[in-house]
């Protein structure tokens, strides 16, 4: 008996070990509500069991006499509920043979207790609509109130059927991506914080086209699993048993975070590196491996951007999860200390799918794992800031474009894409950013999500600059943190920075144009109208200070000329404009407007010519929605035209004689 | 002659295209950045603000392939009427005679063998098609398949394409020889030759796409020598696409006499 025990222990020791290494030294946050779960995976039937302690700490000086939850997965236990009938870029058809099997992903919770063990009351609410057949949210009715700055503790027991393949969560095959699985308590937000003119939870439905809202704390969770399995989650396993025959159970500890989230597949390859003292932990099929480094190396590379940029990441590990291909359905997305990155195995190097989406989900971290805003209400706050971070990251460590196919001569920037995206979309003025996500009805959510924003994001910078800009990231980040901060809170910080580094007036372009980008729908387009060089003429004849007639005299006389641009507004953003006017001696002029008006233009009276004009010469203004019509010239030196026609005629050429095959 | 044709109507497409971008866009400082190749964001900012007339365009060019095609199936008689009859010198009465006496015949042909390379090709995709069961990650295991699948299914498809391109082929040549008046005749007639001399017929046709495929490679390695950037190195690459494009129109007619030449040596060796 003592002998089994030591081997056991010898067995356990290097995990507690390394599990101790890496717990935090001390809280980064709140941890306003803590987590206990037991969960038992029945990889047969599709079902979870679990029970869960949940310690919630009151933040406010408020009684609390209820406790909203998500339950997620009740997104498809039917067809009524607002994820299945609500609009969305989210595919959401229920196989004919999941209806007629009866497969429909549910969860039930069995019992609720408080901590002196009194059964508590709970039932279905519906905080955003009537629609009594969404069962996404469940309140549990209080014995006892929950008094200011106190805490409470409830036991909580449910059964999940996992759903087959849904959007971003289920299983398929022997691939378990568990997400938004457990009864998830919702956000109490204090008088005064965010949106809240009184206290109140924040606990919306299930949409189909929003995503999260969780508060910070802790998670212990043990997972029970047949022992073939290979996991991953959110945190780090500290301790790993046996638990029956052909079973284990692991535990894992997430410290700080906002969601916990873990995968298992029998498949999984896994790969393990350090970074700077970061665990990565790379779960990836043998299919994929050839695309191991593209994932790990677009991994350190984020680190250090945002090391060197806001801070470094302070959680002990990443795991980087590239589901299987018939895993798809888990899409890329990105939970505390965990993300998905799907990949092919035959993705050409020149198509940089891999490296965006690691990147994209890894700068998620930041902003709504650690700056966690609202992902139902501000959409844009986590997927336009990540957007723009992902842009600076892929066009900094991948220069040749995250597009770059040598034969056709494309190569293509993330940021350029991300603002092209936003360009085509079907209507970009269909709502503002300020909007909640579930109220973008009809369509152009994503690209207003990610590419309004972060083109606006970028084109803030474009106006401040790179390095205030900088400043105002790093303020918002380092006062925000482990908080849950609004877009008001943005503002205040551009306010505040601009204001400090740049002055009064720069401050009030930039709060100006942050206004109109977040509470206006209207676009933004600056063009040349004109250029006009007319030639003045000699004066002849007769005039009040000289009796005599003045008649032609070519050799004294210079042409002189009276040369005009004429500016454009043409759409409603009004942004201050850089001009660059250039002469047909080569000389150059920087002139300023300010965009307000229509209209504009800058008069010269001179011996040279106007050539061309720019508007936005060093491309800071991307939110301008056509940069062809930003410039004019009086004559194209250039040969890109030519290049152009030529182009087309060898390529009609080569169809033509390719379809000549056919005759 | 098919070169100037081809050219000229690439010509026409191109000038339309020119006149247009130039009348909309040509003051733009930002055409220089065509200089380079492609433009992400001209394209996209192109395409939202002046896209509707480049899609005229482009029905336009769709309309203009066609007559190109028309006008192909026209000059085929001819062609192949010239590589019976050989004369010693090139003779534009007889060329023309027979591009006029076999246009409907040839089109027919055309028509008839465009469905049946149609055919082909569906058969290949529908195959394809199963094998990575729609390519959908519910019924994958990976997504291997739908890589690997192509590897063996595109070699296959090319054989059995190029029989029936070959017979195509051959089935012109019979028309013109045989100048049955019911293309069925000269289609069945020339399917028999082509089984009955499959080593020869088909080894010459592989060996003509072998050929091709070179020539392709040799474009493909010459186009990467040089980089675009100034008027000269675009009238460059210019003249090298020009001498690739005749080039294939070469190998076509060179692969279409070689089988006309082995059409009528087998048939001489028959006869005597």
């Amino acid at each position: 008996m003592k002998i089994g025990m030591l081997v056991i222990w010898l067995c356990i020791l290097p995990f507690l070990l390394g599990a101790e290494k890496k717990r935090l030294d001390e809280p980064l946050s709140s941890r306003t509500c803590n987590y206990v779960i037991d969960v038992y995976l029945d990889t047969e039937n599709k079902k979870v069991k679990g029970k869960q302690t949940v310690v919630f700490s009151n933040p406010s000086g408020d009684t609390i006499r209820t406790m909203p939850f998500h339950l997620y997965y009740n997104a498809f236990k039917n067809n009524k509920s607002i994820f299945n009938t609500g609009h969305s870029r989210i595919p959401r058809e229920i196989p004919d043979e999941e209806i007629e099997q009866g497969i429909w992903g549910k969860m039930q919770v069995l019992e609720v207790k408080d901590a002196e063990g009194r059964s508590l009351d709970f039932g279905y609410i519906q905080p955003d609509t009537d629609n009594k057949h969404d069962h996404t949210v469940l309140e549990v009715r209080l014995e006892e109130p929950i008094l200011p700055y106190d805490s409470c503790r409830l036991e909580m027991e449910w059964i999940s059927n996992i759903p087959k393949a849904k959007a971003r969560t289920g299983y398929n095959r022997e691939f378990f991506f568990m997400v938004q699985w457990y009864p998830k308590l919702g956000v109490y937000e204090p008088a005064g914080s965010r949106f809240a003119e009184k206290g109140q939870w924040n606990c919306h439905q299930y949409h189909p086209n929003t995503e999260y809202f969780g508060e910070f704390g802790v998670y212990e969770v043990t997972i029970d699993l047949p022992e073939k399995f290979k996991t991953g989650a959110s945190g780090f396993p500290i301790k790993e048993t046996e638990s029956g025959k052909d079973r284990k159970k692991i535990t894992y500890l997430a410290e700080d975070v906002i969601d916990f989230a873990w995968t298992a597949h029998p498949g999984f390859i896994e790969i393990i590196e350090e970074w700077n003292g970061i665990e990565i932990k790379l779960l990836i099929m043998p299919e994929h491996i050839c695309n191991k480094e593209r994932f790990l190396k677009a991994a350190k590379n984020t680190f250090e951007f945002f090391e060197q940029y806001l801070e470094k990441y302070p959680y002990p590990t990443l795991t980087i999860v590239s589901p299987p291909f018939h895993g798809l359905f888990s899409g890329a997305m990105e939970y505390p200390t965990l993300i998905t990155s799907p990949t092919l195995c035959d993705l050409p190097a020149g198509i940089k799918t891999t490296e965006t989406l690691t990147i994209h989900e890894l700068t998620h971290q930041y902003f709504m794992q650690m700056v966690a805003t609202n992902e139902q209400e501000e959409p844009w706050m986590d997927e336009g800031f990540t957007s723009f971070f992902e842009a600076k990251i892929l066009d900094k460590y991948y220069p040749e474009g995250v597009v770059d196919l040598d034969y056709f001569d494309i190569k293509v920037g993330s940021a350029e894409l991300r603002r092209g995206r936003f360009m085509s979309t079907y209507n970009p003025k269909v709502n503002p950013l300020s909007d909640f996500g579930f109220n973008f009805k009809h369509g152009s959510s994503g690209d207003i999500f990610y590419g309004k924003a972060a083109t606006g994001l970028m084109t803030l910078e474009g106006l401040v600059g790179e390095e205030v800009m900088q400043e105002i990231m790093k303020t918002y980040f380092h006062r925000w943190k482990f908080k849950h901060p609004c877009r008001n809170d943005f503002l205040e910080i551009v306010d505040e920075v601009v204001g400090k580094e740049l002055g009064q007036e720069k401050k009030e372009i930039a709060n100006d144009f942050m206004k109109q980008l977040i509470y206006g729908t209207e676009v933004c387009d600056y063009s040349v109208a004109s250029i006009t060089n007319f030639l003045i003429p000699e004066p002849l004849g007769y005039f009040e200070d000289d009796e005599d007639c003045k008649f032609p005299n070519e050799e004294q006389w210079e042409n002189e000329y009276l040369s005009k641009v004429i500016l454009f507004r043409n759409e409603g953003i009004t942004v201050p404009q850089e001009i660059r006017i250039v002469f047909d001696d080569g000389s150059e002029k920087l002139e300023y407007w300010d965009g307000k008006k229509r209209s504009y233009e800058f008069v010269y009276r001179g011996q040279h010519k106007i050539e061309c004009a720019e508007i936005d010469p060093g491309l800071k203004i991307p939110l301008d929605k056509n940069q062809i019509n930003n410039s004019r010239t009086i004559k194209q030196k250039n040969n890109g035209l030519l290049r152009a026609t030529v182009s087309l005629l060898t390529w009609m050429e080569s169809i033509m004689a390719g379809l000549g095959t056919l005759i | 002659m098919l070169y100037g044709i081809l050219f000229s109507v690439a010509l026409i497409m191109a000038y339309t295209f020119h006149h247009y971008i130039d009348d909309r866009i040509g003051n733009s400082l930002m055409i220089g950045k065509m200089i380079s190749g492609f433009n992400y964001t001209l394209y996209t900012d192109f395409m939202n603000h002046y896209g509707v007339g480049a899609n005229i365009l482009f029905n336009q060019n769709v309309f203009l392939i066609l007559i190109y095609l028309v006008i192909s199936v026209f000059l085929m008689g001819g062609i192949l009427g010239t590589y019976r009859h050989h004369p010693e010198k090139y003779e534009s009465e007889l060329f023309w005679s027979k591009a006029g006496s076999f246009f409907g015949r040839m089109l027919r042909v055309t028509l008839f063998f465009g469905f049946i390379h149609a055919l082909i090709f569906f058969i290949f995709w529908q195959v394809y098609f199963m094998v990575i069961q729609g390519g959908s990650p519910y019924n994958l295991e990976n997504e291997g398949i739908i890589f690997s699948a192509p590897k063996f299914i595109i070699p296959i498809y090319i054989l059995v394409a190029s029989f029936f391109f070959m017979w195509h082929d051959y089935a012109k040549i019979s028309l013109i020889h045989q100048e049955h008046k019911w293309v069925f005749r000269s289609i069945l007639n020339s399917l028999k030759f082509v089984l009955k001399n499959i080593g020869k017929t088909w080894g010459l046709y592989l060996l003509n796409v072998i050929l091709i495929g070179l020539l392709f490679l040799v474009n493909y390695f010459i186009g990467n020598l040089f980089e675009i950037s100034n008027t000269a190195t675009i009238f460059l690459s210019f003249l090298c696409t020009q001498i690739f494009v005749i080039l294939r129109l070469g190998f076509r007619l060179i692969n279409l006499s070689s089988a006309n030449a082995l059409f009528t040596t087998i048939n001489k060796v028959k006869k005597t």
